[in-house]
């Protein structure tokens, strides 16, 4: 156990961690409190982390397990904003639109139920397979299929609902 | 042009995520918290050893007078619920109760087995049991009130080449259940009724693939004889007795007794065209979760379980176990299941799967009752079977 090991480690892998907590919980001040407490717990074992194939996704797999399990996730229910208004942009409407939709997006990912979130996340932010996301959520391949199909399956009804009472609606 | 939803996830994804200037860490601080907390752990192991012997006292109380499963004590120290505005909760139906998941058994009807259950979605409640798709191949299952496993379907489809899809809806009032069957052009729905084990009916789709990711037809809802189809954004209501299919403006996230809510209470389906009777609930503003098994409640499982009547918002029955909450649905006799957590959140095993230093409890929270131990304190996670937990 070195404490100068576990410095370099943080240090480096911050920003890259504290991104994904951020696409996990939708939130500044929440992302940086999962990812600190999930260090700290990564300090405590540290010695079984370093000897990890892999540190980050060791890391990683604590991270997201910890925003996962149930108390955090209802805790912070109510906390999911929406997103912040944007300032009009003259690029034209198709671009506002595209813009629209990703925020829309963002706003509906960060409602998912939180395994689906993280599966979400995984699968499209950090460009795991359904293998490897089955291996950070402990769950098999199939069941990550199932759970990324659920969440496609409530966005898609979500976004089509917003493309039906939106003016001009988004295809 | 139209841009597929993964290439929109994908972007979205990256545009948030890449606005956002990360937070300067304080490593110095980390490290101090982390060696507070060693030594809290190497502290605790003593506590901890006592506190198990006392569970473990408790516990042969318990047996000793013959309490079984569903009848532990009423929560010490208060927790009963709160009814306001007359509220008596949701009607009975005929249904498996009690029904509570770990990775390794499954508490059904006041007694557990050794049955393994989807630790994630794919399965749901049914008049006669639990349907689910078995874990490795996603067979369809169900696990009848006694605890017997039955399987539905044979182990691989009879469709060439085809995979069972992990999702096997079932009609919570009813005994219909309904699955998928795929291969990669096309999909095949399978409806069966789980008293006569005969299948009812059974039609043929395609599937649509994007981007490596197939999209399928999937039944996703089934309630009093119609089976929702879910067909990459658009929805269908089939009526497989008489083989008609009729478009629906928003998929169901859930729908008994002939009544459908949607994915957020956002949404609006023409239940008018699915047949008579038929009608959406719409709760009051700030409550969404889960539908009760006669349709006239909503369960709002954002924290302390709290009960809605959606026709007449100023009824509410809201539950107060102890502990922190993790989990709550409706059972099928009226009353809400709960899981709840106790322990150091922040002392979850760096391993992920095992959280060494929680403690989980399912309850069964009644009007009148308060709430009753129905799994005992254990360190192995507890699950409820609901459509979105």
């Amino acid at each position: 156990m070195t404490t100068e090991d576990y410095t370099a480690y943080v240090e480096g892998a911050w920003q890259r961690l504290f991104r994904t907590a951020y696409a996990l919980t939708g939130d500044v001040r929440t992302a940086e409190e999962l990812l600190q407490s999930t260090l700290v717990k990564v300090y405590v074992s540290w010695r079984r982390v370093a000897r990890a194939d892999s540190r980050d996704a060791y890391v990683r797999r604590v991270m997201v397990n910890q925003a996962i399990s149930g108390w955090r996730s209802r805790r912070h229910r109510d906390e999911v904003l929406t997103p912040e208004p944007r300032p009009a942009d003259s690029a034209g409407q198709s671009f506002d639109a595209d813009l629209a939709i990703s925020d829309e997006l963002w706003g509906l990912v960060q409602r998912l139920p939180p395994r689906q979130r993280a599966v979400v996340v995984l699968r499209y932010y950090e460009d795991l397979s359904e293998r490897e996301i089955g291996s950070v959520l402990g769950i098999s391949p199939g069941t990550v299929k199932s759970q990324a199909s659920a969440a496609m399956t409530k966005l898609r009804a979500q976004m089509q609902h917003a493309s039906t009472t939106t003016p001009g609606g988004h295809q | 042009m139209s841009i597929d939803l993964d290439t929109r996830l994908r972007d979205s994804l990256d545009r948030h995520v890449g606005a956002v200037a990360p937070p300067r860490p304080d490593v110095g601080d980390l490290v101090r918290r982390g060696r507070r907390r060693r030594g809290r752990r190497l502290a605790g192991v003593s506590a901890l050893t006592v506190a198990a012997l006392a569970g473990a006292a408790m516990f042969g109380v318990g047996l000793m007078t013959g309490a079984g499963p569903r009848g532990g004590n009423v929560t010490p120290g208060g927790g009963l619920p709160i009814s306001v505005g007359g509220a008596t909760g949701p009607a009975v139906v005929d249904g498996p109760t009690g029904l509570f998941v770990t990775r390794s058994r499954v508490y059904l009807n006041g007694s557990s087995y050794a049955v393994k259950l989807p630790w994630d979605t794919g399965a749901h409640v049914g008049r006669l049991g639990v349907a689910y798709p078995k874990p490795g191949g996603n067979r369809p299952m169900l696990l009848e009130r006694d605890g017997t496993a039955v399987p539905l379907a044979p182990a691989r489809p009879a469709l060439p080449g085809a995979t069972y899809d992990g999702w096997v809806a079932a009609d919570g009032n009813g005994t219909l259940v309904a699955w998928a069957e795929h291969t990669r052009q096309k999909s095949q729905i399978v409806v069966l009724d789980t008293k006569t084990r005969k299948v009812v009916g059974r039609v043929t789709l395609p599937c649509v693939e994007q981007q490596g990711f197939l999209s399928c037809p999937r039944p996703y809802v089934v309630s009093d004889g119609i089976v929702f189809l879910d067909r990459g954004g658009r929805s269908q209501a089939w009526d497989p007795a008489t083989s008609t299919f009729v478009d629906v403006s928003q998929l169901p996230s859930q729908a008994h007794s002939k009544v459908l809510t949607t994915f957020e209470d956002r949404g609006s389906i023409d239940t008018g065209r699915i047949g008579p009777g038929w009608e959406q609930a719409h709760p009051p503003k700030g409550v969404e979760g889960i539908l009760s098994y006669d349709g006239g409640w909503i369960l709002d499982n954002g924290g302390n379980p709290k009960v809605v009547n959606w026709r007449d918002p100023s009824q509410t029955i809201t539950y107060r176990p102890p502990g922190v909450v993790a989990a709550s649905v409706f059972d099928t006799d009226g009353s809400v299941l709960v899981v709840t957590v106790t322990g150091d959140p922040a002392a979850i095993d760096p391993a992920g799967t095992t959280n060494t230093d929680l403690r989980w409890t399912g309850w069964d929270c009644r009007l009148g009752g308060g709430c009753r131990v129905v799994v005992p304190e254990q360190k192995q996670e507890i699950r409820l079977v609901a459509w979105d937990l």
